[in-house]
C-alpha cells in the first residue's frame, strides 16, 4: 500500500450507488468504502467492492477499532480487516479516535474519551499494536460528540495531535465533526484546526448534520452546510490539498447529486489554494 | 486504565440499562443539560439497533406494522446486548424471541422473520465454483457410489407454510400484502441458496429435503440412493438420484465432490476469512 498515493475528491461507497458507478465510471479520484460492509464471506457485497477496485483507488474506513476501549484489542476483527485490506489493497486504513463498547457488550457507536494523560498513553500504546499488526500506519479520525467528561486534563484537539505524533499515525480530519463538536461544547473550530500537525493530516471528511439549535448531530443524512464549506475553505488554508470526499449514510441521494456536491468542495479547495499560491 | 475502565463500564451501564441514569462522570454541556445529551447516546443505541433489525427483517416488519414492530425490536434490545463488532450478524436470534414473545395472533411472524433470516444469511455467505455437468462428465462410473457432495455455503433448508415466502415476495416487491393466517399452516421444506449473485428459494418435495439433508451430513451417492427408497419404488431410485443431482447441478448448488479424501473438483473455491446487507456502519 501506498499512502502518498491517493489525491483528489472522493465518495463514500454506497450500495445504491454501486451500479452507477460501474456503468457511468463518474469523476471521482477515490471512493472510500466502510470495512465492516465488506467483512463478509462472499457475495455482492465483496463482489461490487472487487469490482469498484478495479477502476478506481480505494481506503477502508472503520468504526470497530475502539482504540480507546479497555477490552483487548478485537484479534478477530484486525485479522478479518488484515484479509481484506489483502484482498483489495487499500491506498490506508482509518477508524476514530472513540471506543465502542466495554465488557464484550458493543454499542455500536463511536463514544467519547476523557482527555486525560492516561488515556493518552492508552491509546497511543493502542494504536502501535494495531500498526504493527497491519504493517502500515493508520489515519484516525476525530469523532462528533455530545458530552465530555469531568475529567479531561486536555482539550480533544490536543489529545488527538499528541496521540498522532507519539503513536506516529496520521490524522483523518472530519470537518463536520469539528463543527459538530464545536457546537455541542462551545469551543473555537478554527483553534481546533489550528492545534493539528500539518503534515499528519492525510484525509477530510465532510458531510451534513441535524441541528437542534442547543446541540446538533452528526446524522450524515444532508448535505454539508454553508458553515461547514466555510471551515473546509480554512482547513485546505491550513493543510493544503489533503484527499477530501464526503460521507452521506442516509437519505442517500442519486450519485449525481452527490457528485455536485463534491464539486463545491472542488471548486473551494481550488480557489483557497489559487489564493495561497498567489 | 482502570479509572478509565470504570468510566467506560459506567457509561455502558447507564447506556444499556432501563433506567434513566446519567454517569456522574459526564460534565454540564455550555448549552442543554447532562441528561439531554447522555441521551442521545442512551436512545442512539435502541434505534440503531431496532434499525439494523429493521434492515434485516422488512417482511416482518411490514407483516407486525412499523409500530409493533419498533415495539417488539426495542424489547429485542433491551433483552439482548450486542456480543458484534459487525451489527450484520446482530438480529440472529430475533426470530428465536419473536417465537417466545409475540401473541397468538402474530403467530406466522417467527417463521417468517426465520425466512429472511436464511436470505440474508445466502446473500453474502462465501462465494465458491459450483461444479458444472461437465466436472461430472468426467468421474468414472466406479467412483459414483463413494462420491460425497459438498453442497454450496449458501444453501440453507428451512420449514415454513407456504404462504411466508409468498408473503416476503409481495412485502419486498413493494405489492399488496397477501394474508398471514394465524391459525398456523402446515409447514413445509424450502430451500435458500444463491446462485451468481442472487438469492434464490423453492419447496421442496419431501425426498429432495431428506436427500439434501444426507448430503449436507456428507452421506455418500450410495447412502443417498437408499434414503431415497423410502420415498420412490426401488427400481426408480437411480433415476430420482440422478434427477435430483442434476437439478442440483444446474442450481448450482452443489460446490464439491469427494471421493473418499480426494477432492475432485473444489480447489478451494475463494472462501473468505470471514461474514447481508450491512447495515448502518458510519463514520
Amino acid at each position: 500500500m501506498n499512502q502518498s498515493s491517493l489525491s483528489g475528491f472522493g465518495l463514500g461507497l454506497r450500495a445504491p450507488h454501486y451500479e452507477a458507478i460501474l456503468a457511468t465510471h463518474p469523476r471521482v479520484e477515490w471512493f472510500e468504502a466502510l470495512t465492516e460492509n465488506y467483512l463478509v464471506p462472499g457475495g455482492k457485497p465483496l463482489h461490487y467492492l472487487e469490482r469498484v477496485r478495479a477502476d478506481y483507488p480505494l481506503v477502508l474506513h472503520g468504526v470497530s477499532l475502539s482504540v480507546g476501549g479497555t477490552d483487548p484489542l478485537d484479534a478477530d476483527y484486525l485479522r478479518q480487516l488484515r484479509a481484506l485490506a489483502r484482498r483489495i489493497e487499500p491506498a490506508w486504513i482509518s477508524d476514530h479516535l472513540c471506543w465502542t463498547g466495554v465488557n464484550g457488550r458493543n454499542l455500536h457507536d463511536l463514544l467519547p474519551l476523557p482527555w486525560t494523560e492516561m488515556a493518552l498513553q492508552h491509546v497511543v500504546e493502542r494504536v502501535r499494536a494495531v500498526q504493527d499488526f497491519l504493517g502500515e500506519r493508520i489515519l484516525l479520525e476525530n469523532a462528533s460528540s455530545y458530552v465530555t467528561f469531568r475529567a479531561s486534563e486536555m482539550s480533544e484537539q490536543e489529545f488527538l495531535a499528541r496521540a498522532a505524533e507519539a503513536a506516529d499515525c496520521l490524522i483523518l480530519l472530519d470537518v463536520n465533526n469539528v463543527y459538530v463538536s464545536s457546537r455541542n461544547h462551545g469551543f473555537d473550530p478554527l483553534g481546533y484546526l489550528d492545534a493539528l500537525p500539518r503534515e499528519r493530516v492525510r484525509q477530510i471528511h465532510l458531510a451534513g448534520h441535524t441541528d437542534n439549535t442547543d446541540h446538533v448531530i452528526d446524522t450524515h443524512d444532508a448535505p454539508v452546510i454553508s458553515d461547514v464549506w466555510t471551515l473546509y475553505g480554512r482547513a485546505v488554508e491550513r493543510f493544503g490539498p489533503v484527499p477530501t470526499m464526503i460521507e452521506r449514510d442516509d437519505r442517500i441521494p442519486p450519485l449525481d447529486e452527490l457528485l455536485a456536491e463534491l464539486d463545491t468542495a472542488r471548486g473551494i479547495a481550488a480557489s483557497v489554494l489559487q489564493q495561497r499560491a498567489a | 486504565m482502570r479509572s478509565l475502565r470504570a468510566l467506560q463500564l459506567a457509561f455502558s451501564a447507564a447506556v444499556l440499562g432501563s433506567e434513566d441514569r446519567v454517569p456522574r462522570t459526564i460534565a454540564s454541556p455550555p448549552n442543554g443539560d447532562r441528561r439531554g445529551r447522555f441521551e442521545i447516546y442512551r436512545e442512539g443505541y435502541r434505534l440503531r439497533l431496532i434499525d439494523s433489525l429493521a434492515t434485516d427483517y422488512p417482511a416482518t416488519r411490514a407483516a407486525l406494522g412499523v409500530a409493533r414492530f419498533a415495539a417488539v425490536a426495542r424489547a429485542f434490545v433491551e433483552a439482548h446486548p450486542s456480543p458484534y463488532f459487525n451489527l450484520r450478524w446482530y438480529g440472529a436470534q430475533f426470530g428465536e424471541f419473536l417465537r417466545a414473545c409475540c401473541r397468538d395472533d402474530e403467530a406466522p411472524m417467527a417463521s417468517l422473520a426465520a425466512f429472511e433470516w436464511a436470505i440474508a444469511g445466502a446473500f453474502d455467505a462465501a462465494d465458491e465454483r459450483p461444479v458444472t455437468a461437465e466436472d461430472m462428465g468426467r468421474i468414472p462410473p466406479a467412483a459414483w457410489p463413494r462420491l460425497v457432495l459438498t453442497l454450496h455455503p449458501s444453501a440453507r433448508r428451512v420449514q415454513l407454510p407456504v404462504e411466508v415466502p409468498r408473503f416476503w415476495q409481495a412485502a419486498t416487491a413493494g405489492e399488496s400484502l397477501p394474508p398471514l393466517s394465524a391459525a398456523g399452516a402446515a409447514a413445509v421444506s424450502w430451500l435458500v441458496w444463491r446462485k451468481d449473485l442472487g438469492v434464490r428459494y423453492r419447496q421442496l418435495a419431501a425426498d429432495e429435503a431428506e436427500a439434501l439433508d444426507r448430503a449436507a451430513a456428507a452421506a455418500t451417492f450410495a447412502e443417498l440412493c437408499v434414503g431415497l427408497a423410502a420415498h420412490v419404488p426401488e427400481a426408480e431410485t437411480p433415476g430420482r438420484a440422478a434427477g435430483l443431482l442434476r437439478c442440483w447441478i444446474e442450481d448450482g448448488l452443489v460446490a464439491g465432490l469427494r471421493d473418499g479424501a480426494t477432492d475432485l473438483f473444489n480447489d478451494g473455491g475463494s472462501s473468505r476469512e470471514t461474514a447481508a446487507p450491512a447495515p448502518s456502519a458510519r463514520g
